[in-house]
């Protein structure tokens, strides 16, 4: 039997912000689902929960933080790993995204290395190519 | 990468190290291979790759094998290691009692790998009962590993974000390494070459990212004298 393949939620209002990180978890072996904002990124959890989210904070509708706060009272809603990704750089805002329960955080602009890092050690991915 | 280039490497890293990649690490493939493109004057990956169908050089062939097995330099860059440091090689350490842990980072370069060393001993409760010689020849990595300061990129291409806010307190822009990780290393200028004797004797010690660049009988000899200044029952972890 072939496992299925994981899924990657990215929730994020810039269009090519989504394709950039579809490419990179397409690269790890992910299949993907988009959402352009929160309200749509939560509907798509409730319809099936994904593996890991890739989660903008400034998003039209519904923000990253409101989100997150949804998603984690939702039956299941702490399975997935979630990765912050945003502009806002400072310490303070960062521990809070990490308070209200993203497992990781990038700051933007990311590249691959990063988000294969993070990706590592949320233990989404295994270390080295040849392994 | 197209299916047919990424052939011609699963080959070349099949004869020469053994390694069979599956196509869908093409992406990280791409990722190692490009700064040895730059490196070897190539324009871009493309053309390294079309000059591997001829007769690429033995030094080219060697760097990629190598970069492929390899993994990058920043912090918890050797990330394997770092995780057998964290779980084994450390917490064996802090047997040691009368006398403090004694780690040596032997070619140190900017400060990342001593300062995730200094983290890891933080973590485990560690950081009164050690200390770190970070060393390299290059004074002015050296002047950077002792600033302490990094970039988000050069901290969040490593550091799992809960260390970064833990260990960093921000400063405009960068992230400066507090005192309390800090504190535990100190920063030499040192010659791999020269004489080891008067460093004394280590529980552990680190040296990655310069042996590869060697002559071979230079780099058995200091691989010989690294392992002199070794405790018994101390741990040499070179990556070259």
């Amino acid at each position: 039997m072939i496992p299925e393949k994981r899924t990657c939620l990215i929730a994020d209002d810039s269009r090519v912000v989504r394709k950039v990180l579809g490419r990179i978890v397409t690269d790890f072996g992910f299949s993907f689902i988009e959402a352009e904002d929160g309200l749509k990124a939560l509907n798509a959890c409730t319809a099936s929960m994904p593996d890991c989210i890739m989660l903008d904070w400034t998003m039209p509708v519904m923000d990253g933080l409101e989100f997150l706060g949804r998603l984690r009272a939702l039956e299941n809603g702490s399975n997935p790993k979630v990765i912050m990704c945003s502009t806002k750089s400072a310490a303070a805002q960062i521990q809070r995204a990490m308070n209200s329960g993203a497992d990781e955080y990038v700051i933007k602009p990311f590249d691959h290395t990063i988000i294969r890092r993070k990706f590592l050690q949320l233990g989404l991915l295994k270390n080295g190519l040849l392994s | 990468m197209r299916l047919a280039d990424f052939n011609i490497y699963r080959d070349l890293l099949l004869d020469h190290a053994g390694a069979d990649l599956q196509p869908n690490k093409s992406f990280l493939l791409a990722s190692r291979l490009s700064p040895i493109a730059k490196r070897w004057g190539f324009h871009n990956l493309s053309e390294m790759t079309l000059s591997m169908k001829g007769m690429p050089d033995k030094q080219l062939i060697q760097d990629i094998v190598q970069a492929v097995g390899d993994t990058e330099t920043a912090f918890f860059d050797d990330f394997a290691f770092f995780e057998e440091a964290r779980r084994d090689i450390l917490p064996g350490l802090a047997k040691i009692t009368g006398r403090k842990i004694r780690i040596w980072c032997a070619a140190c370069a900017s400060g990342q790998e001593a300062y995730t060393m200094a983290i890891l001993l933080a973590e485990l409760g560690l950081e009164t009962r050690a200390e770190i010689l970070a060393t390299d020849l290059n004074e002015e990595a050296l002047a950077q590993a002792r600033h302490g300061q990094y970039s988000h990129h050069q901290v969040q291409s490593g550091l799992p974000t809960r260390l970064v806010l833990r260990y960093f307190t921000q400063k405009d822009n960068q992230w400066q390494a507090r005192r309390e990780i800090a504190s535990l290393i100190r920063f030499e200028a040192f010659n791999l070459l020269g004489d080891m004797t008067a460093l004394g004797v280590f529980d552990l010690i680190l040296c990655n990212n310069v042996l590869g660049g060697f002559a071979p009988d230079v780099r058995e000899k200091t691989r010989e004298k690294l392992q002199s200044r070794l405790v018994a029952g101390g741990i040499l972890h070179i990556r070259n």
